[in-house]
Formats: structure tokens, sequence, C-alpha cells
């Protein structure tokens, strides 16, 4: 059988750092459990602050991911940073297709590793992923994201990319015994 | 919570309707009434497209483990020796644990005798019981269903947001409304 998934990867370089950007294979297991588990105890935004994953867990992850990519219902790209030591996940984003009566609304969700912050990294992801999600989701028309109202990196960043808020539930996430809005946001996929 | 249990029984508009979570045995009438609606085309996933009573009985395995332990719940509404109408209940995890979001349907002769009312008011009481944590209920709703909406704002829920053109449905797109209520 042909393996449907498109053949893509791209180098990029953003503030003097090299890039690697591609869609997530099994062989990113390692990484994956290493990256989620240290994204999930660090960040202040993380939906899951108290979930470790091994090498396992992520394996079974990206089994799965990797067959909705291949159905067309997703999109994921993993960024990596070119090091001495070889490649290191630095970024991840994706675009998931909603089921039914909602297959023209995809939902995004994207994360940086810390030491990556405020390099242009989510900037340069988010774009490139709604470019190659116009060819592999042909249906997508809408896109919409969740955030942390007090994650004012992230709103700004959203904003800058033609993201509108159309929702905000009160106290609707926590963090750390303390509550928080829960954003909701959208833009045409243009 | 344990399957089979009837929370409440009630008459509505001369209608004995018995409210219970869902057991092994409601597999083929669950298979029934939710291809029912689906023919029906209204505000729902399923447009036309049939579930085998195998799927069903995959989706009622894995809803009774959930009810057991307590990470789940649904509610049937029973009368005239059938499902009239379904609360599916789907209670939040890690960060958003304290929010439980759920969806209603009523079977289309059904409709207008308080059935849907009464199901939110037994969820609302069910969760206070045994979703202890869970302090936020949501839903989400079309916007032309306006029958639905009105209901959910005389039982207290709030719009906190509007999707343009969230639903496609029939050919047409709607806006997709969130609602909320606090417990």
């Amino acid at each position: 059988m042909i393996n449907p998934q498109p053949i893509f990867s791209l180098t990029k370089t953003i503030a003097g750092k090299e890039f690697v950007i591609r869609f997530p294979e099994l062989i990113d297991a390692r990484q994956v459990s290493e990256y989620s588990n240290e994204f999930n105890a660090e960040s202040e935004f993380t939906l899951f602050p108290d979930e470790r994953i091994d090498q396992h867990d992520a394996q079974l992850y990206l089994s799965k991911i990797i067959g909705r990519i291949n159905r067309q219902e997703s999109v994921y790209l993993f960024a990596f940073c070119k090091q001495a030591s070889g490649l290191r996940l630095a970024g991840r984003i994706n675009i998931n297709l909603e089921p039914g009566l909602q297959e023209h609304l995809g939902e995004l969700g994207i994360s940086v590793r810390q030491e990556y912050r405020n390099l242009g990294l989510g900037t340069v992801l988010i774009d490139l992923t709604i470019e190659v999600a116009k060819r592999w989701l042909p249906n997508l028309e809408l896109i919409q994201l969740t955030t942390f109202s007090t994650n004012h990196r992230a709103l700004h960043l959203y904003q800058k990319l033609g993201f509108r808020e159309f929702g905000r539930l009160p106290k609707g996430v926590k963090r750390e015994g303390q509550y928080q809005d829960f954003v909701y946001m959208w833009r045409e996929v243009g | 919570m344990n399957p089979g249990e009837i929370i409440s029984t009630q008459q509505l508009h001369n209608l004995e309707v018995s409210f219970w979570y869902p057991m092994e045995s409601d597999a083929e009438p669950l298979c029934e009434y939710i291809n029912t609606l689906s023919k029906e085309r209204t505000y729902i996933q399923l447009q036309g497209e049939q579930v085998s009573l195998e799927d069903e009985k995959k989706y009622l395995d894995n809803l009774l483990k959930k009810i057991k332990d307590g990470t789940g719940g649904s509610i049937v509404a029973w009368a005239d020796g059938q499902i009239v109408g379904y609360l599916d209940l789907r209670p939040k995890e890690k960060a958003t644990r304290h929010v439980i979001n759920f969806g209603i349907t009523v079977r289309k002769e059904y409709r207008g005798k308080g059935i849907g009312k009464q199901l939110i008011l037994l969820a609302i009481q069910q969760i206070r019981l045994n979703f202890k944590h869970h302090k936020i209920m949501t839903l989400s709703a079309h916007a032309d269903n306006e029958l639905a909406i009105a209901l959910y704002r005389k039982l207290g829920f709030v719009q906190y947001g509007q999707l343009p053109d969230g639903v496609f449905r029939e050919g047409q797109y709607h806006d997709l409304i969130l609602m909320y209520k606090k417990l």
C-alpha cells in the first residue's frame, strides 16, 4: 500500500538558529516523551499539568496522529532545532478537523519548548501549518483555538495572525489552584 | 451511580417517564433511538448515517465502565416502552476538570412535554451529588435551534461565545452558540 502521507520537510533559520520542520514519525517517540514531560511540568499554560508519558505512550500517540494525518483528518508538524548533538524537538503544532457537522472547522494546538520561546518560532509554525492544511485538509475553512486569559504572549501572537475572540468562559480553566478565563478564538483559513 | 439505577419517575403531560442511568439492555433501544434521530437530520452530528448494534454496544460498554468508576454518565428518559430522550455527560479532565459538558436530545414525537427540561434538572442534581468537583456546566447549540436556546436560558444558562458559521447542516452554515451555567 502506498503511504499517502505527503513528504514534507523544510529547513528554516529563525533568530540565527536552524530548524527542521516536518511531519511526525514513529522514531520521534523518545523526543515526544521527553518534550511532553518537560512541558507539562514547566509550562504555566499546559492543559495536562500532571500528565507524564513514557516512550511507549508516546509511540501509541504517534501512531494515532500519523493515522489521522494519513486519513486527512489532521496536520501535525514538529520543529527540531539543529544542534551539535543532533536534532532537538523544539515545537509542536497541529490542526485537527472536527467530526460531523463541523468538518469545515479545525482546532489548532501549539506548544514551544521553553528555551525556544520568543524567537518567532510560533509565528512561523502557525503560518506554515495553515499553508500545509490548505492543501492537506481541503474542507478546512475555519480554525479555532483556546488559550488561558493570562497567556498574554499567546493572545498577542494569535491576534497578530488574524485570530479574533469569539468566546470567553469565566473561570473555565484552573492552574495551580487559580481559576482563569478560558478564551476561544477563530479565523478563516484565508 | 450504577448502570440501570432509576433516578426519577415523573408524570409529564399525562405521560409516565422514567429516568435512569443506561444499562446493558439499553443497547438495542439506544441504537434504534440514535438511528431515528439521525434520519431526522436534527441538530446532532449524525445526519442520516446509521449506527450498527455492534458499535452501539461498544459505545455502551465504554459508557458503563465510566458510570461505574464515576468518570462519566448519561441519563436515559424512557416512556411507552422506548427511549424518548437522552442526556450525555462529558466531564472534562486535567486543567479543565471542573467543567462538565453535556448534550441532550428528545424523540421528535415527545418534544414539548418538558422531557428535555427534566433531563437537565436531573443532570444538575446528579452532578452536584456525583461530580462534586465539577462547578461549571457547558453546552453548545446551533443558533437556529431557538427552542433549545430558550430552554437553556430559562434554566439559567448564559451565552459565553458565538462562533460564526461554526456548523454546516443541510447545505447551510449556522453560528454555534456556547452556553454555561455555574453550579
